[in-house]
């Protein structure tokens, strides 16, 4: 309960992936990476993690980048913060969903220090970014002592604080596809002030094409012991026209995948009505962002049938 | 774990310290400098009272390795007046418009406002309300309620005009 | 003064701002001295348990550990942690159940031993070592398990955990008799909540002997010299051998838990070293100050033409564990329900009780907040089954000259023009007639109205004493024991100090940070600053500019009638040399004095010792205009407008800057803060700011603060007190604003969108439930 100063640890300055991977590798659960540092310290201090050996990544070459375009996909590195990303103007116009969910985080430091794959690693079910990620299919880059392999983001939680990196695995990057012509995604929260981790965080992205919803993408977060996909609900909506009742029906069965708790930001009787509410909305909102996009792009079916809703 | 002596860059004096790795900034700036400006609240990395600037960026001592930053800039609030438009009280723009427009109560947030507050202009030099809050949105205060630092913050961006992106007078 | 003032008015930068803005200043935080120890706490694990034996062997064994002491090392008279006696006010309420170091553990964190070691690391392991033998007993946790026979003794002298059954002294009239002749009843009960004080600077206590045996503490804390008496007696010191050193502190909103002083202090005793305690967040939140829960069932009596006839509350106040300042806060609460408005017959009385939960004190508001929060709703419900406006309504009660307040006859009149400034600001009468329904939003507009005091006289003593004296170099130096804990005092004082004797504001400074060389003074609470500080400074700069109007007459040979003292310099204000330059400086004044005078007029000195007879209150008002999503039951503040009664702001900026910060305080009761203490087993899971949030600026609506301005003949400059006021009304102007925006009215704090989605799901139920009903 006292203040404390850090336990103890071993440190390495790694400067190529390979030094990493092998340093992870050879220390096992008793190392951790320490990329931004903004969760792993506090979590040391508070004694909710242990670490004996500590691997900080900042200066291993080539893990802080940002390239591409919605035509191209875009990709990050490891070692770019969540400031950079919220910077980066091809997102910002381009991954809406996804700007909106790291823009939202209210700590300035914690976005110029902090990574977005940090994020992702620390395996919270809170997180607002991975859901963000996940409904933009976004896959995951991971370096690890028997070579290198792409990972799902929607896949990346087998269980509850854990993530699917094996021995000595770390995650370089994140690659995120490139956006077909009638896309739109939105992103939603609650939240009990600005700074709080999320008590519920939906992010949907709509894909139309001729009218019709081509592919659906509904990813929840803090409803259950992981972040994940409704897949239910995104069957729910595929290939069909999106009409109220249909949203309506895909809401409400993406909230049945749950399966939320009370804690001290809420309960599970809030969040399984709101989540229900907020993938509605959020629905709704990619299906505007969508109709846009179709009809910029020539698709007038999409527009059109929009037009007699 | 091995004690070494490293030199740090802060506020542009460099300076020798007995570090170990499990040292956090916070700990060096105010146990081994003596530089207690920077102050600690949570130790957690959730209140800001922590802030300095590494490399112009703002960042959260209390989560900082000290040994990570060995070889950065880094500026605490003991170091920012004189860096500069310093006025003739000789205190950088921001810390005058703070002590002109009433944002400062106990104080104890102020040095981590303040840095935030900089940073923040450093990169948007004509913030509008909304993005000044934006901006501080990570540095809690008890005694203000934040009207007035953010009228401080803009205060400050009017009266450094575009010098505000400049960072040394020289 | 009838004249167009200089200093006082003016938005000055406030005192020591500059070099606060630098990292200059230093709290007690950031002291450290030459071979200090670390000290550290060992806190109980249960919420409840009997202490059978501690064994400190292993402990002590430990190298580098340097002291262990536990309850028995401590003194063992039991005490108020809340430090309020000593001829400050009437403690036959006050209960002494504290000591220094727990005997029993009576709640998660309670403090059980405390280690003295040459570092962080070898403390902590330290504390390890020590082997507590606990009997946990079962705890309980809310007022009805609390008082149920059978229940668990927090205390063993509180049969049913009840510790103190209160009457308010200002009960009058026949109560049940008007409510007898009512034509028109309200009555419901409200359930407040446990909110921290939360200041950002840790707790903390730094203590050294000198070789000699002076004891100095550097500590936070609002009353450095009550916290000198107590460690004089609790270490059998002349009062003179101990120095309580706070200059600067990081928030000041209530009374800390003063233990970490006593055991500080034991430990550098046993140790023969300086210790220093640093309170992590937690055991700051644990041992800070929270504001006591009440259940408070209100009954409110009208007649027919909407004037209240009865005011009545029956309250259980729930202390946690230990009773601190239970009195003060629940008598404050009862002059607050029954004294807003005006009525003949009021009856208010509570029963305070003791349960396993980390303790409240007189956290910024006392009982002020939790009463408006069930008046308000009350009056708003009464002036709804009248048929009338609330604004109207209160306007029809609120009390003018002629009435009283807490204690003294009201001294101006500004509630109904305050509470008509208001209503115009946030457009009442528009938002009122509106439509309601906003696509997934119902919009609302909600008042609330409150009124304060200027200190704590005449139920606590809150006299002054300073010295002020004339520097050769024509500067003001005050002296008193006045912690700067952000309320810039000071520099309203150097205002005042400024504007009365005919100096700048920069000119007057202030030693004020330790208690050596002090007069005694009671220290700083209850919005007491301005008003009875700011008095006793302006008396004396009244007696010193006095005293140097004759040594400047005497040696210019001019009468004092046509000299004037500006801006430093005498100016004859007759004859041809009249008003343009001036005849003598200020410091050419002092320098000739100090330097050369034989007598006694070389001290330009004055002591002022000043016994407060009149205590203003401070009037104000809040209103809100709320968004609520019916599908999230998030409630938005669109706008928050708030009227303050100041009397004058001797600095606006100042007295805005108390009502925003205590705005946001106001926001955070209402709507968010929790410390979510389990209901099972105690444990405090708003450890930290992640946990237990605060507003942040993104959290703030847009809010608007007015000072209106009605000179208030007994206040310094007519100055009154602000300080705790912004914090009162937010929660009860909200649920106002509620019902307007649903129909559903929510009597448990904090209003969350979790508690406003399940009432509108119950009301649209009962609607619904209403509607077959109708049918069948």
């Amino acid at each position: 309960m006292s203040a404390a100063k850090l336990p103890p640890f071993e440190y390495y300055e790694p400067v190529t992936v390979a030094e990493a991977t092998g340093l992870l590798a050879t220390h096992g659960v008793d190392a951790r990476v320490l990329a931004g540092g903004v969760d792993l310290l506090p979590r040391l201090r508070a004694g909710s993690l242990t670490a004996g050996h500590i691997v900080n990544i900042q200066r291993v070459g080539g893990l802080d980048y940002r390239r591409g375009t919605t035509s191209s996909g875009i990709e990050f590195g490891a070692m770019t913060s969540l400031h950079a990303l919220e910077l980066w103007e091809e997102l910002r116009a381009g991954y809406p969903a996804l700007y909106d969910a790291i823009h939202q985080i209210s700590s300035v430091q914690t976005k110029c220090m902090g990574t977005a794959v940090g994020n992702l690693c620390v395996a919270t079910p809170a997180s607002d970014v991975a859901p963000a990620l996940a409904a933009y299919d976004a896959g995951l880059l991971v370096s690890g002592p028997s070579g290198d392999r792409r990972l799902a983001m929607a896949d990346f939680y087998p269980a509850y604080g854990c993530t699917a990196l094996g021995a000595g695995e770390f995650v370089t990057g994140v690659e995120v596809p490139a956006l077909s012509a009638g896309h739109g995604a939105a992103f939603m929260n609650l939240v009990r002030t600005h700074a709080d981790i999320a008590k519920v965080t939906v992010t949907v992205a709509v894909t139309l094409r001729d009218g019709v919803c081509e592919q659906a993408r509904i990813a929840l977060g803090s409803v259950a012991p992981t972040m994940f996909r409704a897949r239910e609900a995104e069957a729910i909506l595929q290939g069909k026209e999106l009409t109220d009742d249909l949203i309506r029906e895909a809401a409400a069965a993406a909230a049945a995948e749950g399966n939320p708790i009370d804690d001290i930001r809420s309960t599970a009787q809030y969040r399984k009505a709101t989540g229900e509410v907020l993938a509605g909305r959020a629905l709704h909102k990619a299906f505007d962002r969508a109709q846009a996009a179709a009809a910029a792009g020539g698709d007038r079916g999409s527009a059109e049938r929009g037009e007699a809703r | 774990m091995n004690k070494q002596v490293l030199t740090f860059n802060v506020n542009g004096v460099p300076c020798d310290a007995i570090v170990t790795p499990n040292m956090t900034l916070a700990d060096l700036l105010r146990d081994e400098l003596g530089l207690t400006g920077t102050k600690e609240s949570c130790q957690v990395g959730e209140c800001g009272a922590c802030t300095v600037l590494v490399d112009r960026k703002p960042i959260l001592s209390c989560a900082t390795l000290a040994i990570a930053v060995r070889d950065k800039e880094i500026l605490t609030i003991e170091g920012l007046a004189g860096t500069v438009g310093a006025g003739p009280t000789g205190l950088h723009p921001v810390q005058q418009a703070f002590v002109d427009n009433g944002a400062i109560q106990c104080g104890f947030c102020s040095p981590g406002m303040i840095l935030m507050a900089t940073a923040l202009l450093d990169e948007n030099p004509t913030p509008t309300r909304e993005e000044v809050q934006e901006g501080l949105g990570g540095n809690l205060c008890r005694c203000t309620g934040y009207v007035k630092v953010v009228d401080a913050v803009l205060a400050a961006a009017d009266a450094m005009g575009k010098e505000a992106g400049r960072w040394a007078t020289s | 003064m009838g004249n167009e003032l200089r200093v006082v008015g003016r938005r000055l930068p406030a005192y020591g701002a500059a070099e606060k803005a630098t990292g200059a200043t230093k709290y007690s935080l950031d002291v450290c001295r030459a071979g200090m120890l670390v000290g550290k706490l060992l806190h109980s694990p249960h919420a409840h348990a009997r202490i059978r034996s501690i064994d400190k062997s292993r402990a002590l064994a430990l190298p580098g550990v340097m002291a262990v002491i536990t309850h028995a090392e401590t003194w063992q008279t039991p005490l108020n942690p809340s430090v309020q006696d000593w001829g400050l006010h009437d403690i036959s309420d006050e209960i002494n159940d504290t000591y220094v170091i727990s005997e029993k553990a009576r709640f998660w964190g309670d403090i059980v031993a405390a280690v003295a070691a040459i570092d962080d690391a070898t403390a902590e392991a330290a504390l390890r070592l020590i082997e507590v033998d606990y009997e946990v007993l079962p705890g309980v946790f809310d007022v009805f398990e609390a008082t149920k026979p059978g229940a668990p003794l927090v205390h063993d002298f509180a049969p049913n955990n009840v510790s103190r059954t209160f009457a308010f002294a200002g009960n009058r009239g026949d109560v049940e008799g008007a409510l007898g002749e009512a034509a028109v009843i309200v009555e419901d009960t409200f359930k407040t909540s446990r909110q921290y004080i939360m200041a950002l600077e840790p707790l903390n206590c730094l203590a050294e002997f000198s070789p000699t045996g002076a004891l100095t503490v550097w500590m936070q804390y609002q009353r450095p010299l009550v916290l000198r008496k107590k460690l004089a007696q609790v270490f059998d010191l002349p009062e003179s051998m101990v120095n309580v050193v706070c200059e600067n502190a990081g928030g000041f909103f209530g009374e800390a838990n003063w233990s970490i002083a006593p055991i500080c202090v034991t430990l550098a005793k046993e140790t023969g070293r300086p210790v220093k305690m640093t309170y992590s967040r937690l055991e700051t939140n644990m041992n800070c100050a929270s504001r006591e829960t009440y259940v408070i069932t209100g009954t409110l009596g009208v007649d027919a033409d909407g004037m209240l006839t009865a005011v009545k509350e029956d309250v259980i106040v729930d202390s946690g564990a230990y009773f601190n300042r239970s009195a003060a806060c629940t008598n404050v609460h009862f002059a607050d329900f029954t004294g807003l408005y005006r009525c003949a017959n009021v009856q208010a009385r509570a029963k305070a009780i003791y349960s396993n939960v980390p303790m409240a004190s007189g956290f910024r508001g006392y009982g002020g907040p939790p009463a408006y929060f069930a008046l308000e709703q009350l009056v708003d419900m009464a002036a709804e089954k009248l048929g009338m406006d609330p604004v109207e309504f209160r306007l029809k009660n609120v009390k003018g000259l002629g009435d009283f307040g807490h204690a003294y006859p009201l001294e101006t009149g500004t509630h109904a023009q305050v509470i008509r400034m208001g209503a115009e600001k946030i457009g009442w009468t528009e938002k009122r007639t509106r439509q309601k329904v906003d696509g997934n939003l119902r919009r609302g507009v909600g008042v609330a109205a409150y009124f304060d005091v200027s200190g704590g006289q005449p139920f606590e003593r809150f006299d002054r004493n300073l010295e002020m004296h004339l520097n050769e170099d024509g500067s003001v130096t005050a002296v008193f024991n006045h912690p700067d804990g952000g309320m810039n005092l000071l520099g309203t004082c150097g205002q005042m100090t400024a504007e009365v004797i005919g100096i700048d504001y920069e000119d007057v400074h202030f030693v004020h940070g330790e208690t050596d060389g002090k007069l005694w003074d009671g220290g700083m609470a209850g919005n007491g600053g301005l008003y009875t500080v700011g008095n006793a400074v302006v008396n004396a700069a009244r007696s010193l500019k006095a005293k140097i109007m004759v040594a400047a007459s005497a040696r210019l040979g001019i009468p004092e009638d046509d000299l004037e003292l500006r801006d430093g310099h005498f100016y004859a204000k007759a004859g041809a040399a009249a008003d343009s330059e001036p005849v003598l400086s200020l410091r050419a004044l002092a320098d000739d004095a100090i330097y050369k005078a034989t007598d006694g007029s070389r001290n330009l000195a004055v002591i002022e010792a000043y016994h407060p007879t009149a205590n203003p209150n401070p009037f104000g008002v809040v209103f809100t205009d709320v968004a609520v999503d019916v599908g999230t039951g998030v409630i938005k503040i669109e706008k928050l407008v708030m009227v303050h009664d100041i009397g004058r702001a001797i600095n606006p900026a100042t007295v805005e800057g108390q009502l925003q910060g205590g705005l946001s305080m106001g926001l955070g009761y209402a709507l968010f803060e929790d410390p979510a203490i389990s209901q099972v087993d105690g444990v405090m899971r708003g450890d930290n700011y992640n946990s237990y949030r605060l507003a942040s600026t993104l959290d703030m609506p847009d809010v608007e603060v007015v000072l209106y301005e009605d000179p208030t003949p007994s206040g310094p400059f007519g100055g009154k007190g602000v300080g705790m006021c912004g914090v009162h009304c937010v929660a009860a102007a909200v649920a106002n604003a509620l019902y307007d925006a649903l129909g559903v009215r929510l009597k448990e704090l904090p209003l969350t969108p979790e508690r406003v989605l399940a009432a509108i799901d119950a009301h649209v139920i009962a609607q619904v439930r209403g509607e077959h009903k109708q049918m069948a």
